[in-house]
């Protein structure tokens, strides 16, 4: 893997921390005086001991015991006020990175979103992003404060002998040198821990959702074996990264050991020749003992930049993700009802077969198209075609006479309704699962959909209205379709999508609801995907696919009156079926 | 079990890990101990206070070897250590699955299940931080025994009024951590709120593309997340003010030490090196005394931990948490056993008797259903959405716990239908089946040794032949996440393949037809009734099944309406009517 240049480090640095500048000028100034009071309070110490070995006053050594000690407390609040504010601003970088980063991967395309599990997902936009907030707040506050501190360091034993502070320069500049080489040994073994736990949390998320599936059919056993795998394939991913960890520990450690032993030779030759007091030793020995402090602190950051390095990877090849579909540039004139054409349109998912091909057809405004055709024939694919979910490979879809790929994305997905058979609800308010977060529509419009979809019965049991949460469970799959319907209806939009609308409903309720739905369908052009011949009884134009490829279009009623048309037969097939 | 119990049993998972992860961290926590004397003999020597004889350049020679040893020490303990470490995190793991897998409302789980995925990560590695303190704690209580001793031999006062502030923060620590453990439930809870979301949101993924409404949901993420930074904050706080107080006590104990001194030292009585000493040794004997408070802060967080895991199961105690099983990090587990169907399996008659299933604030649910199936018949359940006809499937093989009534199978009462309906005596197909990403045929076999003949027969009869040819590697596409490379109707029929296959004597299935278009559910009722050795039991208001059925049961709110064939109810049941002429 690539070492990640300190460039990079520096860009996500600026983006991220400049909004919060204020935050971090205050910041600064808090770890500045407490590194400068680090820096005084080894000279109280030589003050005291060469002063009592030379028999000076008791009052004197008294005062500098109370100075150190007064030093002491101030650095101790400043010290927790430096976190504090080192963890909000953190907190707010890397909640500002969660939420872009959710956002990005938000707009990339559904066959990028079919590759990755949402347990994955969240590993990637959480669980990154988390060991990159110690990147933000700990690195702040400690390479940067370490670094003062070790320059503060170095600076005050020159001060005391040229000698011990070229030493000791050399011996931290190698030591730094050392600590920058061993970070791209370390950053595959912590990518490879990373992807291994999201892989395993991802296999079992997955299984959490499917556990009547799994127990019902005999499937325990079996999961219990997989997960076996996938754990002892993490194992030795783990382990490979902790022994990494202490290696590079080890390594600071030596360093400093060997630096220690010089700085301690040094004194010990320098007392001997009589240039350095017992105090000046104690002073120069407990200087050098402060380096190690930062080197420690340097060392274990470039571990969890090592850490974060996988992260950023991680996220910059996230980012790196581009949707290939282009937003458009025009919106629609405002008129009400859009017609739709599909000119020649073909289409594939990837370099397979097309799915799609040669679609044409003309739907006027306000009329209905009915879809029919066995599953895999490409009915689903012609309306997902028309959110522009995929971009076509040949031909052109056109809303209201307009490209689609020419209207903003916007304005073509606010224009069209869909409702699915398979509705996915939040763990969150009813009202949010209605409007889909979206808090500019008032309660007094969500409650004029549930009344006019006549789901006021049901709206009466919540037990604490629209901000009942709705967990999963006690929601039958028809009552989330209803809920579906009323996330269209509060849209408004032009162009209405059934796909397989009633194929969850009894055909009781879905009479209950038929009223509703023509008035959704009422003056807005719509596109009806159905297995049953009831479903289309009202519908203008009629299609019929098959293997990609239109069968059979064209008017219901003329096709109804084709004796020798397919759809003539199979409306009598199910007539047939009713006889029986 | 109490979390202490809990924890002890942990801790005995890997005796010989642990013990020698301690020994190895127990000797390098010595170390301090070791430095110290080395320092006080370095002034001594300078100063002339020594008596030992050596010379400064000895000692620095032995600092080196110390320090040297002690890397050496450290570098070995990583491979005990890591090992333990994943040990612990997996049988914590194991075990939290293995009671999830057999729970009694998955449901639960199954909606919420980004929030306990976090628990296999967050809170097993919670426990974990909290059992490594055992690990320093006896290492660092031998270093602080020791440290006293030398420093009461050299002054008894000093030494008592330097220890007294490890006392203090000793208690200051078991103050606080009362205020931990509620200010920690407040961030985890605000933590699952928004893994949970985000996890929601990438399964909605197509919803909200086509609602346009990626503002909204990115607006509220980031809404959730600025509350778990403020619930963060204030948890760490505590952690903070403990942490600065050991780490600053270094410093305010060596000021107090100055101002004892001054006198003696200025006399001779306290040399240079006794300084360094207690220098050396103030903090870190301080750190350790703190050692057994923070110990027991850790020990209200694994506590928190320890009862959210348990949590995620009703029926589980810690007890089993913490269960000592093989979770087979080495040594290789043994292959599946197939199950194979003995006389008792073979159905002849299966009884349920006032089976009741209400939901929590809400209407919904069976009441009191009597029913009857005899061997090789086909029953369809039927009715009205929300009359109850999924509940009362689930109700019966265990997948919601019954809340009154009785099952009876052949006669004999089913203790724990949960156990029961499973192969090889039922298989089921949920309405909205869940498919997992791998193979297709994994999918459908699941453990199920390989068999061209069973897989073939299975795949005819879910109608999936003209299928396969359509995937991009036939039988060993990888189907996604959740199946999401498969067409609804195509997860259906893999759905059904996969209990076709496991031959099970009742066949238990949720509306299978949904997602078929007609000429496929044609073939799927034809193939079934031609090779049908099974009894069936389905949900379904699809006039080819009522029309086979030998027995139908209508439902209506909850509650039986009717029984009886086609024929008789469309004569004496109007919601029957009303159900068959609705299509």
């Amino acid at each position: 893997m690539e070492k990640v240049p300190f460039r990079q480090y520096a860009a996500l640095l600026s983006q991220y921390l400049i909004p919060l500048k204020y935050r971090v000028a205050i910041l600064a100034i808090f770890m500045f005086s407490g590194i400068g009071l680090q820096l005084v309070n080894p000279q109280i110490l030589r003050y005291f001991i060469d002063t009592a070995r030379e028999g000076g006053e008791t009052r004197n050594l008294i005062i500098a015991g109370c100075a150190f000690l007064g030093i002491g407390l101030i650095r101790q609040i400043l010290m927790l006020v430096t976190t504090y504010l080192g963890q909000d601003v953190g907190w707010r970088a890397t909640n500002k990175m969660r939420g872009d980063l959710a956002e990005h991967c938000l707009q990339l395309d559904m066959s990028f979103h079919h590759e990755h599990t949402p347990g994955e997902m969240v590993e990637r936009v959480d669980g990154d992003t988390t060991t990159l907030s110690n990147f933000f707040s700990e690195f702040i506050l400690y390479i940067i404060g370490s670094i003062f501190l070790l320059i503060g360091v170095i600076i005050f034993i020159y001060r005391e002998d040229w000698r011990i502070g070229v030493a000791l320069i050399g011996f931290v500049v190698i030591a730094l040198i050392i600590y920058n080489l061993t970070r791209s040994i370390a950053v595959p073994i912590y990518t490879s821990e990373r992807e291994g736990y999201s892989k395993l949390f991802g296999f079992l998320e997955e299984r959490f959702t499917g556990i009547p599936d799994l127990r019902s059919n005999g499937g325990i056993g079996y999961t219990m074996h997989r997960f076996y795998d996938e754990n002892r394939d993490v194992y030795g991913r783990a382990v490979k990264a902790q022994v990494m960890g202490e290696v590079l520990q080890t390594i600071s450690g030596v360093m400093f050991t060997l630096g220690f032993a010089l700085s301690m030779g040094l004194c010990a030759y320098l007392y001997q020749k009589g240039d350095f007091t017992i105090g000046t030793v104690y002073l120069v020995i407990h200087y050098t003992s402060m380096l190690r402090g930062p080197l420690i602190m340097i060392s274990r950051q470039i571990n969890d930049l090592q850490r974060a390095t996988a992260g950023i990877t991680r996220i910059e090849e996230l980012y790196r993700v581009n949707s290939v579909i282009e937003d458009g540039t025009e919106t629609l004139e405002n008129s009400d009802t859009v017609g739709i054409e599909f000119d020649n349109v073909s289409f594939r998912y990837t370099d397979d077969e097309y799915v799609l091909r040669d679609i044409s057809f003309n739907l006027q405004p306000g009329k209905s198209l009915g879809l029919l055709g066995r599953t895999g024939s490409g009915k689903t694919t012609i309306t997902r075609l028309l959110f522009r979910l995929y971009d076509i490979n040949l031909g052109t879809i056109s809303i209201g006479g307009k490209d689609i790929g020419k209207i903003t994305l916007d304005d073509l997905r606010n224009r069209i309704g869909l409702v699915t058979q398979d509705v996915q609800l939040f763990n969150a308010s009813v009202r949010d699962n209605i409007t889909l977060f979206n808090t500019e529509i008032s309660d007094k419009e969500v409650h004029a959909v549930i009344d006019e979809l006549g789901l006021s019965d049901w709206y009466k049991s919540l037990p604490n209205g629209l901000d009942t949460v709705l967990e999963g469970t006690g929601m039958s799959a028809g009552e989330a379709q209803l809920l579906a319907f009323a996330r269209v209806f509060l849209k408004n939009p032009s162009i209405v999508i059934l796909d397989e609308p009633s194929s969850r409903l009894d055909p009781a309720t879905e009479q209950r609801i038929d009223h509703a739905v023509q008035r959704l369908l009422k003056g807005r052009t719509s596109i009806i995907i159905a297995h049953r011949l009831g479903t289309v009884q009202q519908v203008d134009e009629i299609m019929i696919l098959q293997d990609g490829k239109i069968q059979e279009y064209g008017e219901r009623n003329q096709l109804v009156n084709n004796p020798r048309s397919i759809f003539s037969g199979l409306l009598k097939t199910g007539m047939e079926e009713m006889i029986q | 079990m109490k979390a202490g119990k809990a924890t002890i049993q942990l801790l005995r998972y890997r005796p010989f890990l642990f013990l020698g992860t301690i020994l190895f961290r127990g000797l390098d926590d010595l170390m301090p101990f070791v430095v110290g004397i080395i320092m006080k003999e370095f002034f001594d020597i300078l100063s002339g206070d020594s008596t030992a004889g050596f010379n400064a350049w000895t000692i620095v020679a032995l600092f080196v070897v110390a320090e040297l040893g002690d890397r050496t020490i450290l570098i070995s303990s990583a491979f005990v250590w890591a090992r333990w470490r994943y040990a612990i995190t997996s049988i914590l793991r194991k075990n939290l699955l293995s009671s999830i897998l057999n729970m009694s409302t998955p449901q639960r789980v199954g909606s919420a299940s980004g929030e306990v995925t976090n628990r296999f990560r967050d809170d097993a590695q919670a426990i974990l931080s909290y059992l490594e303190q055992y690990i320093h704690l006896w290492g660092n209580l031998t270093f602080a025994v020791l440290a006293i001793i030398w420093m009461i031999r050299i002054d008894v006062i000093v030494t008592i009024i330097t220890v007294i502030p490890a006392i203090l923060i000793i208690t200051i620590v078991n103050v606080l951590r009362r205020f931990i453990q509620r200010y920690r439930t407040a961030q985890r809870v605000a933590t699952e709120q928004s893994t949970n979301f985000i996890n929601e949101l990438f399964q909605s993924i197509l919803a909200v593309k086509v609602a346009r409404s990626e503002a909204n949901v990115i607006s509220h993420y980031r809404k959730l997340n600025d509350s778990r930074r403020k619930t963060t904050l204030i948890d760490n706080l505590f952690d903070q003010v403990l942490r600065s107080i050991s780490l600053n006590i270094n410093n305010l104990a060596i000021g107090v030490v100055l101002i004892l001194i001054a006198e003696q030292m200025k006399s001779g009585t306290f040399t240079v090196g006794d300084f360094a000493l207690f220098a050396t040794y103030i903090g870190d004997v301080a750190r350790s005394g703190s050692l057994i408070g923070s110990t027991m802060a850790q020990h209200k967080r694994a506590e928190v931990s320890f009862s959210r895991m348990e949590e995620t199961v009703d029926e589980m105690d810690v007890k089993e948490l913490v269960e000592h099983t093989p979770i087979y990090l080495i040594e290789k587990q043994p292959p599946l056993s197939p199950v194979e169907k003995t006389s008792n399996d073979r159905l002849e008659n299966l009884t349920i008797s006032g089976l009741t299933y209400q939901y929590d604030n809400s209407t919904d649910g069976i009441t009191n259903i009597d029913m009857n199936i005899s061997a090789g018949s086909f029953t369809v359940v039927t009715g009205q959405i929300g009359a109850g006809k999924t509940t009362l499937l689930q109700t019966l093989i265990g997948i919601l716990p019954k809340q009154k009534g009785d099952i009876f199978w052949n006669g004999t009462l089913v203790d724990d239908p949960k156990s029961h309906f499973i192969p090889p005596r039922s298989a089921y197909t949920p309405q909205t089946p869940k498919l997992f990403s791998e193979k297709l045929s994994d999918n459908i076999l699941m453990g199920i040794p390989w068999n061209w003949d069973s897989i073939d027969r299975a795949i005819r009869l879910g109608v999936m032949e003209q299928d396969l040819p359509t995937l991009e590697e036939g039988l060993d596409t990888i189907v996604g996440p959740r199946g999401v490379k498969l067409s609804g109707g195509q997860m259906q029929r893999t759905a059904a393949a996969r209990m076709f296959i496991r031959e099970a004597e009742l066949l238990v299935f949720d509306d299978l037809s949904s997602g078929l278009d007609v000429e496929t559910e044609q073939t799927l009722w034809e193939r079934l009734f031609q090779t049908r050795q099974a009894t069936c039991l389905v949900v379904s208001h699809r006039r080819p099944a009522l029309q086979r059925a030998d027995q139908i049961v209508v439902l209506k709110e909850g509650r039986i309406e009717a029984v009886g064939s086609l024929d008789e109810l469309l004569i004496s049941s109007r919601e029957m009517q009303r159900l068959w002429s609705g299509e």
